[in-house]
């Protein structure tokens, strides 16, 4: 799909392009955003397994999922693998493709209305894997439980969801969006799909969400999900692609322990899974295997509580700098990720033109600089250190791995780090409360970079208990202001500037360290052909490009 | 119930006269042998082998050298200066969980079988909502509940092991209660806590020898198994069970970081056994079976 | 006798009722609920979005309502549903106990076979060296954890046979080799501990047995020795060892729990372990119920056997 539209196939009745920026900007943004963030995502996603002229149809592959996705329902699942259980089968109104450009889906195009109204077209003829054709109705039902996800789904993950207040259907094939406030967000969250599924109406009456579903997606589900055990798609031959789906079947297998993982690769009972970085390059030999790197949108970061009243050492921004010169960026990349790994800012690494580029971040902002940062430990009046205690999740086992090396780096300039290993339900608690003082934790993929910074701005809806929690003995309004602003600005050329300052006052401010972004590891069947990692850390290029030769 | 019968031997004769080849019980010596080991490593390892246990100082994955005995670990930790951190966790671990089971599951024991009535009725029913789980499951629960750390590990298995003590003082105590001196000593007018100070516990003692060892090897145990399923000692601190844990993902790489760690917990563990045994041959022979059999489980 | 029998059915309702309250407790105290589960570590939610959440979960009651509504559904055979995936909990036990009972089953079959014969062996040719090499072995397999056994016969097994367990649980019903295949190493890895106190226990008993006045004159009679040890002494021997057996039944209850997660069999262990990371309170809840009143039973059963077996020992 990707690769056949143009701009002028992603709309049914084509505008110009400078009239819509006249008209409310939103397109433009969206489409300047999309083929921005092409550029730099692009280079992020490394490796393509064997280029092939042209994709093959048919075969099947068994893939084994690392841990259990609960349920498959499409509306509130927390966990990143909920979606990527259930990414063959539902979709959205956009798409992104696997350099992250926004491309059209179930809505062929969009017209902006005013700055609160979008009216998206959809496509016509689409069936649901029950039969039933697809229309502006079904798309109302599915936006209402968007915004309120029934069980299964959590309502923790509204705070994704953009201002949309609500939606309307003029017509059959037109979904008209209102919005409660000009949002630059929506586009990235229809993109992402993550939470933006489109079911038919009342399909939360007609089956059990949590292990069965009816999506357009290029593959229909297979009986139903069993936890801990299985799911298993088929080729919908009905898909409005016609070039897709290339495999005839997904049958996914869940299997949480990597030596199992392991085995099953080599004996080829899988024909692909997710690994830690050591145990994929152990595999490196095998030939009937494939080694496949790339990064995704996960980052570590180093957070730290600012509270008024309180005047920790790290309340002087000189403090915080000095951390941040300390700390051996390219020796957590060496000893935990076997050296590979990219230095993060606080919008993922990767993430289009919204980052401050590697060599920028590698020669200024996270230069490992032992000299000048005891210098500033010694201006702050803190030659002689100080007592932290770092909360941080005891698994993923890389967590502890990189608080040892945070506290080793810092030892030498007197900040002695005590580590407060604590279990992800405690540390989420813990996190949500502010009850810490520094904490290692992590970020990852979000619809929109507004999602990277919303935190820092204590009047926007997201930020206000967040910011109060964490740093509420700190102001900035230059800070807060561009990303208030950032938010509702619709115009990426207007846009891009406003978070590249934003980008570089972070860097200058810390008030939170990002760390690095890490690759995510996956070996294939060596016959499995284009296939990727994807950036956003679902399986979409197994879905959508790799086929079996 | 079926722990009086089998413990009935225990007590039969208040001073036991102690025959000297007794002592020369070769399982028993090898016991104390491995123990006083891991009680030295424990104590002066980390003033004889000074690498830090948590300082990433060499290259990671690396084979048994002269220079990392052990190898290192997957951040290039010296694994020989962690094991011997483990060794204190271990040792750390059974000395906490046997106090808390010595000295709560001890008065729960004496006050059960001395006072009898109302009060046994209670006290057994407490120890019976402890035996209504597995105990490795119960430890699990306890430990999960209470959130995962080292503190909240060593409650949970000293609670497991409590009843096991109450249980056997409760059966001796029953057992030294029908016995005439008691009787005499009451009638002299001995007070309660007299009694159960000068007559009842001395008879006690034995036994409580025994099962003390016989347990720090089932705490050690215990704890290791928490800390490999991530409820017990939090990386990035060293303790053997967390180890293992780190060391499933390495196999591949490095099978050493699975060895030395296991190797570690089967020696101390062997050695708690054997020690346990041979004090069991030696201060009572009558009784045979072992760890978690009828005479100490129930 | 009923009233006896009727004593102890009273105490065990009682234990697991106990076992109810504390662990509905327990569970409230720990430090995080699922609603910060599912919110995760990014705290993006006002607090009036976890109190919805928490509502929506039936998480907002006092806690006397909270326990009502628990039990009460229990009499009228609701266990609930899991608040993560409301999956219904009998149909998550529904698949699970199979797995742990069959774990269990085959690691005290594996257990039982080889430990009566080391221990009658063991006992028969005393202080010999076959009698001192299954006393260390059993004291070995006392001291090794079974967790590490189960990496070391991982690596045994595919180091120097290049042979892996099947991954994917298979019901036994639907395909019993692949299923038997699965399960050998887990079921391995929990019998060890086991198997070294039956054959400790068939030795002790052995010997005591051996020495009784009527083997000494049905082996001065002339009977075989074979006949004499599978006739007489065997058969005494067995009866404390059945009593072993029994409590052992826990031990491997809690073996299983922790070789399930590391072979990734989905049984009850796993599913406990799983719902306490992620704080999903009826699934513990139920699971602890569950696991205390197996146990119970199983411990009540296994007293009642043996005073039938044994008359001589009172049960009270």
């Amino acid at each position: 799909m990707s690769e056949k539209s143009n701009d002028d196939s992603i709309f049914e009745n084509p505008i110009d392009r400078r009239e819509l920026l006249k008209r409310g900007g939103a397109l433009g943004a969206a489409a300047a955003a999309a083929g921005a963030l092409g550029g730099q995502a692009g280079a992020a996603i490394n490796k393509v397994a064997r280029h092939s002229a042209k994709p093959k149809k048919g075969g099947h592959v068994t893939w084994a999922l690392e841990q259990d996705p609960g349920h498959i329902a499409p509306f509130g699942g927390t966990l990143t693998m909920t979606r990527t259980a259930q990414e063959p089968m539902y979709e959205s109104l956009l798409q992104w493709d696997k350099n992250l450009n926004i491309q059209p889906a179930l809505a062929t195009g969009y017209t902006v209305i005013d700055k609160k109204t979008i009216d998206f077209h959809l496509r016509k003829g689409v069936k649901f894997h029950n039969g039933k054709e697809l229309t502006a109705d079904d798309c109302v039902y599915s936006f209402a439980q968007q915004l309120n996800p029934p069980l299964p789904g959590s309502i923790a993950t509204v705070g994704q969801v953009p201002a949309i207040d609500s939606t309307e259907a003029r017509g059959k094939y037109t979904l008209r969006m209102h919005l409660k406030a000009p949002d630059a967000r929506i586009y990235g969250f229809l993109a992402w799909q993550r939470y933006s599924a489109i079911v038919p109406r009342d399909m939360y009456q007609n089956l059990n969400a949590a292990t069965q579903g009816i999506g357009t997606g290029p593959y229909k589900l297979d009986g139903s999900y069993v936890p801990n055990d299985h799911l298993s798609y088929v080729r919908n031959t009905a898909y409005w692609n016609p070039a897709l789906p290339y495999l005839d079947a997904i049958n996914y297998r869940i299997i949480t322990d990597e030596q199992a993982r392991i085995a099953a690769l080599r004996a080829g009972a899988i024909d692909g899974a997710t690994l830690t970085v050591d145990s994929a390059n152990s595999l490196k030999g095998q030939s009937n295997l494939h080694v496949l790197k790339g990064l995704t949108a996960a980052f570590r970061e180093l957070q730290m509580t600012i509270k008024a009243g309180e005047n920790k050492p790290w309340a002087d921004r000189r403090v915080r700098q000095a951390v941040n010169m300390a700390i051996n960026r390219q020796d957590i990349i060496n000893k935990v990720y076997n050296g590979e790994g990219q230095y993060s800012g606080h919008v993922a690494a990767g993430y289009g033109p919204w980052v401050i580029p590697q060599a920028e971040l590698k020669a200024k902002w996270e230069k490992y600089d032992l000299p000048t940062a005891k210098k500033l430990m010694a201006a702050a009046g803190f030659s002689k250190g100080f007592d932290v205690s770092l909360s941080t999740f005891s698994t993923p086992l890389d967590f502890p791995a990189i608080a040892t090396l945070i506290k080793s780096h810092l030892s030498k300039i007197g900040i002695n780090v005590n580590i407060v290993p604590q279990d992800p339900a405690s540390f989420g608690a813990n996190n949500g409360k502010g009850a810490f003082e520094w904490d290692l934790t992590a970020r990852g993929m979000r619809g929109d970079v507004d999602g990277y910074v919303a935190e820092f701005n204590p009047t926007g809806a997201l930020g206000k208990t967040v910011y109060n929690t964490w740093f509420n003995g700190y102001t900035n309004k230059r800070m807060w202001k561009l990303v208030g602003n950032g938010r509702i600005t619709l115009d990426t050329k207007k846009r891009l500037p406003m978070y590249q300052e934003l980008d570089r006052l972070l860097m200058t401010e810390l008030i939170e360290v990002p760390l690095i972004s890490v690759n995510k590891y996956q070996v294939v069947n060596a016959k499995l052909h284009d296939m990727y990692v994807a950036f956003t850390d679902f399986n979409t290029g197994l879905v959508r490009n790799a086929w079996m030769g | 119930m079926t722990a009086a019968s089998a413990n009935a031997g225990w007590h039969a004769v208040p001073r036991r006269k102690l025959i000297p080849a007794r002592w020369r019980n070769p399982i028993g010596l090898v016991g104390a042998a491995i123990v006083s080991l891991c009680i030295l490593t424990a104590v002066l390892g980390r003033f004889i082998w000074t690498n830090d246990p948590n300082d990433p100082i060499s290259n990671r994955l690396e084979a048994p050298s002269w220079a990392h005995p052990f190898g290192t670990d997957d951040l290039g930790r010296d694994t020989l200066a962690r094991i011997i951190h483990g060794s204190q966790v271990s040792l750390e671990v059974g000395l906490v969980a046997i106090s808390i089971a010595l000295v709560v599951g001890t008065l729960i024991g004496l006050l059960a079988g001395y006072f009898g009535g109302f009060l046994d009725l209670a006290l057994m029913r407490i120890i019976d909502i402890l035996f209504a789980f597995p105990g490795l499951v119960l430890a699990i629960v306890i430990a999960g509940l209470l959130g995962a750390s080292r503190r909240n590990a060593m409650l949970a298995i000293g609670v497991i092991i409590i009843p096991a003590f109450a249980r056997v003082v409760r059966a001796a105590v029953l057992e030294v209660m029908g016995f005439p001196f008691i009787e005499s000593a009451r009638a002299l007018g001995g007070g309660h806590l007299r009694i159960m100070l000068r007559h009842v516990l001395p008879n006690v003692i034995a036994p409580l020898i025994v099962l003390t060892t016989l347990y720090f090897s089932t705490a050690i145990l215990t704890e290791a198994a928490l800390s490999f399923l991530g409820l017990g000692t939090q990386p990035p601190e060293a303790a053997w069970g967390n180890m293992l844990q780190t060391a499933r993902s390495y196999i591949d790489q490095s099978i050493w970081m699975s060895i030395f760690p296991g190797l570690a917990i089967m020696v101390v563990v062997l050695g708690f056994n054997f020690l346990g045994d041979g004090l069991r041959d030696v201060l009572d022979p009558r009784v045979g079976g072992g760890v978690g059999d009828v005479a100490t489980k129930k | 006798m009923p009233r006896f029998l009727l004593n102890r059915l009273i105490s065990m309702f009682a234990t697991v009722f106990a076992v109810s309250i504390v662990v509905f407790l327990m569970v409230r105290f720990l430090p995080g609920n699922v609603v910060d589960v599912q919110f995760g570590g990014d705290a993006t939610a006002t607090p009036g979005a976890r109190l919805e959440a928490a509502k929506r979960l039936g998480l907002d009651g006092s806690y006397a309502h909270q326990y009502w509504v628990w039990i009460s559904r229990i009499f009228h055979g609701d266990l609930g549903k899991s608040l993560l995936t409301q999956r219904s909990i009998a149909e998550i036990f529904g698949s699970a106990l199979p797995v742990t009972i069959e774990l269990i089953v085959l690691g005290l079959a594996i257990a039982v076979s080889v430990a009566i014969p080391l221990g009658v062996i063991s006992a028969v040719r005393r202080n010999s060296a076959s009698d001192y090499a299954s006393r260390v072995g059993g004291l070995i397999g006392l001291s090794i954890p079974n967790f590490w056994l189960a990496t070391l016969l991982l690596i045994f097994f595919s180091r120097v046979f290049h042979w892996v367990p099947p991954l994917q649980y298979v019901s036994l019903f639907k395909h019993p080799w692949e299923n038997l295949q699965e399960f050998f190493m887990p079921a391995v890895a929990i019998s060890v501990f086991t198997l070294a106190i039956v054959m400790r226990m068939v030795r002790a008993t052995m010997l005591e047995v051996l020495n009784l006045d009527y083997v000494r004159t049905a082996r001065a009679k002339g009977v075989p020795r074979w006949r004499v040890l599978r006739k007489h002494a065997l058969r005494n021997a067995l009866i404390p060892v059945v009593t072993v057996v029994g409590f052992e039944v826990g031990v491997l209850i809690g073996g299983a729990a922790i070789v399930e997660i590391i072979f990734g069999l989905p049984g009850v262990g796993f599913t406990l372990l799983n719902a306490i990371s992620n704080r999903d309170y009826p699934v513990i809840q139920n699971a602890t119920l569950l696991i205390a009143t197996v146990f119970v039973v199983a411990n009540t059963l296994v007293d009642l056997i043996y005073g039938w077996l044994d008359p001589r020992i009172s049960v009270t």
